[in-house]
Parts: C-alpha cells; structure tokens; sequence
C-alpha cells in the first residue's frame, strides 16, 4: 500500500506552560486528535484529523490550545494553489467524489458589500427607533390584485378574501434543514426559537418528529422530492407547505443522508427503514414541466383546505426569473429563492463552488420580471443562501425580498465554527451530528436562546438601519430600491440590480 | 433551600465541574498554579460517572436528615443551621468512613491526597453559586430551590 | 415537665437534642456515671494511638449543654429506678424525680471467667479512662495480649502496636470479625494485621493466667501456647448495661426491650443504644445493634416522643467501617449470609488489586454487602439496603467496584438523585 500525498491541513499549538492535562481536550475531540500518554504524563495532539473545529479551544480552560494553518511549502503559484493541487491529489487517491458541507467558500463576488444604504438628513428626519414604533411586521402570502372594501356600515369592512398568510414579528426565518441532517436539539432550538421569536423554522426534507408537533403553528414543513414523512397529519400540523424544487448549494442535483445516519428515530420520521440511505432524486419524478408543479400546489392546497400558504423553493439559476414567474402563475403563494452561497449538510464540493448564481442578483431579476408581468403581489419572495447580518437583511429587503431565510447564521449562533466536514456526522458542537454522545453537546435551552439573542439584535439593528432611513415600517422599504447605491459594480451589475451607483 | 442538581441530557462528560471544584479549593485559587505547583492539590469535591454516551455529576445533596452527620462520631460532619449545608471540618476527621458507608447518594469518597480525609461538596463554602454550576459549560448543574 | 436521660453517650446526647428540638422549655437533666462532658467512645483507640487529642475527643461544642439549657450532673451513677413514683435513685442515695426517663447507660465490657483473672491489673477498654489507664501502664510494657478479635480488639491492637509494643490478639471464633465478615473478608483483614506486625490466633482463647501479684506475666492459651505478657486487654465483647432496671418491672430480654417508638413497657421511660433491644430492619426480630447511627436514631426518636412528639425509629440494621494496616473494610446488613435458601450472593475478589466486594440479595432486595479496599461510594448499597429498592434490573451491575448511579435504569437514578435527602 502505497503512501498518501496529502499533507495535514493543520497543527495543533500547545502551550505546555498552560496545560494543566485536564484532558478536556481529549474528551471532546469527536476527531481523536488529542490523548493522554500516561507514561509520559504529557497530552499529546496529532493534527492530521483536526478540522479547526474550535472545540478544544473554546473548552480549554486554561487557554493552552491554538489550531494553526499548517504553512505550506508548495512554491507560490497563482494557478496551481494548494487547495487546487490538494483536491487532484485527494481524487486521484480516492477515485471518488469530493465532498464538502456548509456553503462555498470560494471568494465569488458578494453583491451585498457592494450595496449602500442611504441615511435621511435636513429634507427628511430621520426616525429614532427608541422613541417611535418601529414596525417589522412582515406577512408571507399572496396578496389580493385588489380591495373591495364595504363602506355601507359604520365600520368600513373589507370584503374581498385574502388569502392565507403566514405572520412574522421579524423579516427572519430560520432556513430549511433536515432531522437528519442536523441533530434534534438543534431543530428544537430553532423551534423554540421560532415559537418566542414569532418567526417559522422549516423541517426542510426529513419529515416532522412528532415530538415537534407542538410547534406546529410556527412550522413550515417541505414536500421534497423524496417526499419523505409527507402524510395528512404532517401537512395538517404545519402553518405553511413548500415544495422543495432545488437548493442553492447544489442545485440541479438530489440529496442524500448517508443509511449510517438514519437510526431509529429518523426511519420513523422519514418513513424510510432503519438503515437505509435516504435518497431525494434531483427532479420530483412527478414535476416535469410547470403544469405538473401547479397539479401538485393545488392538490396541498386542496388537501389543506386552502387555509395555509403554499409556497415553492428553487435555487438561483441562470433563468431564475423565468422559473419564478412561472411557479406565481401556478399557484405559489410563496417563492423562495436559495443562492449560491447557500449551505447544505453534504455536496460535492464541485456543484457546491459552481453551480448557480449570487442570491443578489437573482432576487433583483424576479422581483423586476414579477412587478413587469404585473404579478408581484401574488406571491411573497424569500431569498436565502448567505445571509450574514442585518446590513445583508436589510439591502435585501430594499431590492424587493419580503423576508430572508438564514441558515448558516443560526448555525454558527448555536455554534458551529463552519469545518465544512458536516458530511462526516462527527460533529463536534452537537449539530451536524446523530451521536448520542455529541448530540448531548448542544443544551436546546442555549440553543434556543442563543437563536432568540440573534434575531432581537439583528431587528434592533434593522430598525435603526430603518430610522436612519426615515422608515418606520418595513413595508416601505420593500422594494424600494432608490434607498441603494452600489460601489465598485459595473453598468451590467447596476442595471440587473435595478441600483444607482454612489454619487448619482 | 438550593441544591445542586444535574442535567444528564446536556452532560457533555467534559469534567470541567471536577476541575473548577479542584481550583476552587485550592490553596492558589489560580487554575495553573493549583494543578502545576501544588503537590497537595485536593481531589475534587464532586465527581462525573460516566457510561455509554450518557454522564452527569454527583455531589452531596446536603440532606434535610443527613445520615453521615447521624454517623460521623467525631462531629466532623455537621448541618449547618443557618445555611443548611452539611460541612465537614477536616481537622476533626479521622478517617473512619462511616459517612462514606452511609452516603446513599455515594457523594464521599476518601481523599487522595494521603492524609485520610473525606472529601464533599461544601456548596462552595456559601458563594452565590457554585463554581461547577457557574463553569458548566453546557448549563448541565443548576443550583436551584425545588421547593420540596 | 422534667425529662431524665440516663448516660452521656450518643444516645443520651441525640436524645437530649431530639427533646430539646421539640420542647424548648421543659427541663432536662443529664446523668452520667464519668465525670467528662460528652465524648466519643470508639476515639478511645485514637487516643491511645495519640491520633486524637483531648480536645479532639469531645465530638460536641464546649457550649453544647448550656447553649440547650440542659443540667447535668457528671460522675453520678444511677442506681435503680422507681417507676411508679417516677424516680431515679443515684449511688449516693440522691433522688431525681422525672416526668420522662430515658435510659441510655450503653454496655458494659463482657470479662469470660478466666482462670488466674481476678485479681490482676487487667484492662477492659470501653471508656476513655480504660484508655488512659493503659497509657499509664505502657512504659512498663514490652509484650502486650489482646483477648478479642472484634472491632475493639482490632483497634486497641492496631493502637499498641503503632506505639511499638509486641501485640497479639486472640479471637475464639475461627475467624477475626466473624459477626460481620465472612471467610475472605476477615482472611484479608488478618493479612493486614499480620503485616504490620501484629500475631493473630484465632480458633484459641485464654485458659488461664499467670500473675505476679496484680501484674500480669504470661497468658497459657488453651491451644497450649503460653505467650509472655506484660498487658492484658480483654475485648471480647459489650452487654447491655441493663443493671439499673433491676426491680424495676421494665421488661428486659439481653437488653432493653423497646418498640419503635423506643419506648419501654414502662409508661413515659425509653431506652436507647447499646443497652436497648428494637427493630432490626433485615433480621425482623429484635436484637441490640451496637453502633453509633443506631444509638443516634434511638436516642432521637426517644427524646423527640419524650417531647410529646409521635416519632417512629428510622429502619437501622448492622454495619461498620474500619481501617486497620492501610485495609479498610465496610459490613453493612446481613453480611455474613451464604448461598442457598433465601439468599443470592455474589463476590467480586480481585487478588492483584487486594480488593473484595460481596453483595448478598434476598428476593429482589440487597440484604446484606462487604466491601475491602473498595469502599468508596459504598453508601449507595446502603441506601438501597435501607429503602428496600427492587434492584432485579441492574443485579449485574452491583458486581462492579465501581457500581454507580450510571448502573440504574433511568427513572429510578433521576427519581433518587432528584430528591434523596429531602424532606417529602
């Protein structure tokens, strides 16, 4: 058997002056990467296996340990990097598919940090969100094309019906992801969170543990095309249904949860035996063209009585504003929009890294083609796939979201520190992971709080954002692109973002 | 009054309640002083048992009705009144492990560091909260009042 | 009201604090025949080992009586007791009149008749001035013979040889500690001894005594050996100090008879301690258990009915603890049960590690367990022991030194954990 070429990716620094052989380190490394020698009487570390976790860092409680990049002594080469070298060298050992978890990680553009927001000054006061009600409010649904309102009475009443809506206190939504995937604490966390926070959490594809039913009514549950744990009472405890078509971080393609990770209790919610591999195909094998997609809105919306959103989930593709036209003409109440930089438990890395476009440029394109076809009151738009601060939240809102999903920001609020090794189920912070024994490491009531903490700071953040603007309701922002400049964007850039540059 | 109670769901198994128990009693008080210098560092005062994927931290309950206080026979063991921790003066032990025979929640253990002493949780010798509640890093001890 | 308590033990003292905890005003007075303030009796072998010192020896704060408003008179015997007038008479004639009576007067060392004994400086060692009389005997003392391999005779041996005097013990059973160890157990503990010095016979006893005038010289054991002897402590066992009840009417059997209210079958007169005979949880009949948890509960629950409360004794077996030769040995329950009828045993020798443990189950319940050189976290047998706990679940796990909560099926540990030591 021959040797491998791969080099470490990292070093483990130890400060012996530090280290008290506590052996937190040791116990806590789901990697093996430390141990107790006890004839020696030292801890010793082997970095091959680590994968800058933080986990023994953050645990140290002498702060003794540091994850170091190990350095490189490829020859600088601009085109053949380390990275590139190191994915031909894994393939030609493996035969296999590279895989990765959580988003790309390739520097492609992000249109956010490119996009400014204005600041109302002398002409138009700005708001002070300490004084005055500031409203986030956010309903998720199809509106009306028009209000019959009944002036007759002594109270006006409006008497067209509206449709169902989905209330949110915040433009937030915790992002689809599966039991499965992710352990179940951590979709009891966000759960929680959901339920205190006044926002939704979606089961993406791994059906709804009955443990969760409780929170049903802050649920949006997905029909995959797997399908899996889709039944009556799935669809009857949940306050809004999405079918899943595609998925930014790996569009075009299906999902698949390794048969190591389905155990007991993840067969019964899939629906699928012990054991088994739980595979999503790429397409829905009944959804081959958008009348099949509109035969399937309205048999969940039949099967529901019309009394819950039904919305539709795509990746942002090249003809992403075509595709979302089209699902609002067949009945989605609810158009969700994943970018490239969204996450995922398992991709190969090369669809991860290539497939799809920026969620920015996407959203403009369909919130554009939808006001142009004159349909965009009919469905809400959620846009998801890297959103990262209440700046990213607010930019997006402007260019004409209703509301975004966060993913990986819940994450890394319950800890994740983003090893992208989700694939490998040894997650060391309790999330990415089935093992009863990391599972344990995330405490919900942490979780929970901790998902409560981000969403308060970030609606504080956006309602100042919003005082700065002269807003004082969400309602007016949406869409309202004449609150952006970009920086740095070229004329193409400016025009698909509907923006002005800075200066105009 | 408050006692000391674990969380097994959310025990990670870490012992870092055993170490910060150990700081906490120390002589130096300072965590790298505590295990590097002293020689006589005492053995922590609670302890995690730990099995398959499952661990939780055991430590004295401080009875209403303490049975090692009912057994110690040098009054070594005593309820304190006012607080209603069980303390243990180890000048007046001698070793007998009486208490350790009767302990139903097998909370003493012999000390380790050779002078025969009985170790036991002492609620921190009364500060607000514990060290091993406070420096769970899993919020997996809580020190709180259950009205019994 | 005026409550009376025989004996400054602690079974006199838990009974004074059980009155007092329950009635702050009523009138206790303490009687006991030594002149000391409370202290505890098994820290006599400590003191003469030098482990302990005066201080040390008293196991209650200084203030204890006063701080309780408790009278006391020291150094006075009682002598009989008047239950129909209700009153104690002392050995020098005095009279104390009572409303409640608790006596708690302990036992008295056991001396078997021995040929040359009388009349000979030898030495009983159940109170402190048995241990100081052998510290003012030791400088004359090179050889030293211990008649008794029970917990006392363990200690006090242990205790002579740490203070270099060439000690044996002889114990007539076939084995040292035979009440609460089985063959293995007190094979390691003899083992023990024997390192550090110690000659132990057992199977033997003394048949007579050789004397120059009061002092002792040689011991002739009936095994034929003759062993030189310039101290003799005999330590072959404790009755019930019942004298003082003669004529008085209160039943007694070997010791006090009580119920489990520990009261005799005289009206307003208890009893408790060594001297009495109550409940014993595993053996269903009634016997004295001479250990200091069992004269506490008795003494407490005496004094707290003696207060006009309506308690009833805690469910008390045997058990000890010692360490003798770096081993140390915890018995608890019916320790010495073999298989076969009604018990299950299990053992759990370990020769490299010098360790033993030994559970015995009667049904579904522990009855009885030994523990050598692995005794921490013991406690948790006793308490499944005492609160009759189905252990059919988890019996595997109780072979295991280190058997802990982690063993239990998960609603009982969270339910034991969760509220053991607090008041339902």
């Amino acid at each position: 058997m021959s040797i491998s070429h791969l080099l470490d990716d990292y070093q483990m620094v130890r400060d012996e002056e530090r280290c008290i052989k506590c052996q937190v380190c040791a116990r806590q490394c789901a990697n093996n990467v430390h141990w107790y020698d006890e004839e020696s009487d030292k801890m010793n570390s082997d970095g091959g296996s680590c994968v800058a976790c933080q986990r023994c860092v953050t645990l140290c409680p002498t702060d003794a340990l540091s994850v170091r990049r190990r350095p490189t002594s490829f020859r600088t080469n601009a085109n053949w990097t380390a990275e590139v070298q190191t994915a031909i060298v894994k393939q030609a050992e493996t035969g296999g598919v590279l895989l990765s978890g959580m988003g790309t990680d390739q520097p492609h553009p992000i249109y956010w940090d490119k996009i400014l927001l204005n600041a109302s000054q002398v002409t138009n006061p700005s708001i002070d969100p300490l004084r005055e009600p500031m409203e986030l409010r956010t309903y998720l649904g199809r509106k009306p094309d028009r209000l019959e309102i009944d002036f007759s009475a002594y109270t006006p009443t409006v008497t067209t019906r509206i449709d169902a809506q989905l209330k949110l206190e915040v433009p937030i939504l915790f992002s689809a992801m599966s039991y499965g995937s992710i352990s179940y604490n951590a979709c009891l966390s966000l759960a929680r969170a959901s339920r205190d926070s006044g926002t939704f959490y979606n089961t993406g594809e791994g059906g709804l543990h009955k443990d969760f039913y409780e929170y049903g009514p802050n649920t949006i549950v997905q029909v995959a095309s797997g399908r899996f744990g889709v039944t009556p009472e799935y669809l009857r405890q949940a306050a809004a249904i999405e079918i899943k078509i595609g998925q930014g971080a790996k569009p075009g393609i299906g999902g698949h949860l390794p048969g190591e990770k389905v155990n007991r209790a993840i067969s019964e919610t899939r629906m699928i035996p012990e054991g088994s591999d739980a595979i999503s195909p790429a397409p829905h094998h009944d959804i081959y063209s958008i009348e099949d997609l509109r035969q399937l809105i309205y048999a969940l919306k039949e099967a529901t009585a019309y009394t819950k959103p039904v919305g539709v989930k795509i990746s942002a593709v090249h003809n992403v504003a075509a595709i979302a036209s089209g699902s609002v003409r067949a009945g989605a109440d609810i158009v969700a929009i994943d970018g490239i930089r969204g996450g995922t438990g398992a991709a190969p890395t090369v669809i991860r890294d290539n497939v799809g476009i920026p969620i920015e440029l996407a959203l403009a394109a369909v919130d554009s083609r939808l006001r142009e076809e004159g349909i965009r009151n009919q469905a809400s738009i959620v846009v998801a796939g890297g959103i990262r601060n209440s700046a990213d939240i607010t930019k997006a809102i402007a260019l004409g979201a209703d509301a975004v999903y966060i993913g990986t920001s819940a994450l890394i609020a319950m800890g994740c520190h983003v090893c992208q090794k989700c694939y490998t189920g040894r997650c060391n912070w309790g999330i990415a992971t089935q093992d009863p024994d990391l599972v344990r490491r995330l405490n919900p009531e942490i979780g929970t709080r901790r998902l409560k903490n981000l969403l308060r700071a970030w609606s504080l953040e956006i309602k100042e954002m919003m005082g700065a603007m002269g807003v004082n309701a969400i309602e007016s922002l949406r869409g309202n692109r004449a609150h952006l400049r970009g920086v740095g964007l070229s004329d193409t850039e400016l025009n698909i973002l509907g923006i002005l540059p800075a200066g105009s | 009054m408050k006692r000391i109670y674990a969380k097994e769901e959310v025990c990670i198994g870490c012992r870092l309640c055993e170490v910060h128990c150990i700081v906490q009693h120390s002589h130096s008080r300072n965590i790298i002083k505590a295990f590097r210098d002293e020689l006589d560092r005492p053995s922590p005062r609670l302890f995690v048992e730990e099995g398959d994927a499952l661990s939780f931290a055991v430590q004295c309950r401080h009875c209403d009705d303490a049975p090692c206080v009912a057994a110690c026979m040098t009054g070594a063991m005593q309820k304190d009144e006012k607080t209603g921790a069980v303390t243990h003066d180890a000048d007046r032990c001698v070793g007998c492990w009486m208490c350790v025979m009767v302990c139903p929640a097998g909370a003493i253990r012999r000390g380790t560091t050779g002078d025969k002493i009985a170790s036991k949780c002492d609620l921190c010798g009364g500060e607000s909260e514990p060290v091993c509640v406070a420096r769970c890093p899993n919020e997996a001890l809580v020190y709180e009042d259950r009205g019994e | 009201m005026k409550a009376v308590i025989i004996g400054n033990s602690v079974a006199g003292v838990a009974g004074a604090t059980g009155f007092r905890s329950a009635d702050a005003d009523s009138e206790i007075l303490m009687i006991s025949s030594e002149p000391y303030r409370a202290y505890s009796r098994p820290l006599i072998t400590y003191y003469l080992a030098g482990k302990v010192g005066e201080q040390q020896m008293y196991y209650c704060p200084a203030d204890f009586y006063e701080r309780r408003n408790i009278q006391t008179k020291f150094g006075a015997a009682a002598a009989s007791i008047d239950t129909q007038a209700r009153q104690v008479v002392l050995a020098d004639g005095d009279s104390v009149g009572y409303d409640r009576l608790l006596i708690a007067t302990g036992g008295a060392p056991y001396v078997p008749r021995i040929e040359g004994l009388d009349g000979t400086k030898y030495c009983t060692f159940t109170t402190w001035d048995d241990a100081r009389q052998v510290q003012e005997l030791l400088p004359n003392v090179r050889n030293a013979v211990v008649l008794g391999g029970g917990l006392i005779g363990l200690k006090v041996a242990e205790a002579l040889n740490t203070l270099h005097v060439r000690t044996t013990m002889i114990e007539l059973a076939d084995r040292i500690l035979s009440p609460a160890l089985d063959t293995r157990a007190s094979a390691m503990i003899k083992r023990a001894l024997e390192e550090t010095g110690i000659d132990v016979r057992t199977g033997d006893t003394i048949a007579s005594v050789e004397a120059r005038g009061t002092q002792v010289t040689r011991v002739n054991l009936r095994s034929g050996i003759s062993l030189a002897a310039d101290l003799l402590v005999v330590a072959v066992g404790v009755v019930p100090n019942v004298a003082v009840t003669a004529g008085s009417g209160i039943a007694v059997n070997r010791g006090i008879i009580i119920d489990d209210h520990c009261a005799t079958s005289a009206a307003g007169v208890y009893a408790a301690g060594d001297v009495a005979e109550g409940a014993d949880m595993l053996l269903g009949s009634p016997r004295v258990i001479p250990i200091w948890p069992a004269a506490y509960y008795q003494g407490r629950t005496a004094g707290l009915n003696m207060a006009g409360e309506d308690a009833v004794c805690p469910g008390i077996f045997g058990m000890n603890s010692v360490e003798v030769g770096g081993t140390c040995v915890v018995s608890v329950g019916l320790s010495t049960a073999e298989e076969g009828g009604e018990y299950e045993v299990m053992v759990s020798p370990d020769e490299r590690a010098n360790t033993y443990r030994k559970i015995v189950l009667k049904g579904d319940v522990i009855a009885g367990a030994i523990f050598v050189n692995t005794i921490d976290r013991s406690g948790i047998i006793t308490g499944l022991i005492r609160d009759r706990v189905d252990v059919r679940h988890f019996k595997d796990a109780l072979r295991r030194n280190d058997f802990g909560y982690i063993s239990l099926p998960r609603k009982l540990r969270k339910s034991r954990l969760q509220t053991l030591g607090v008041k339902q």
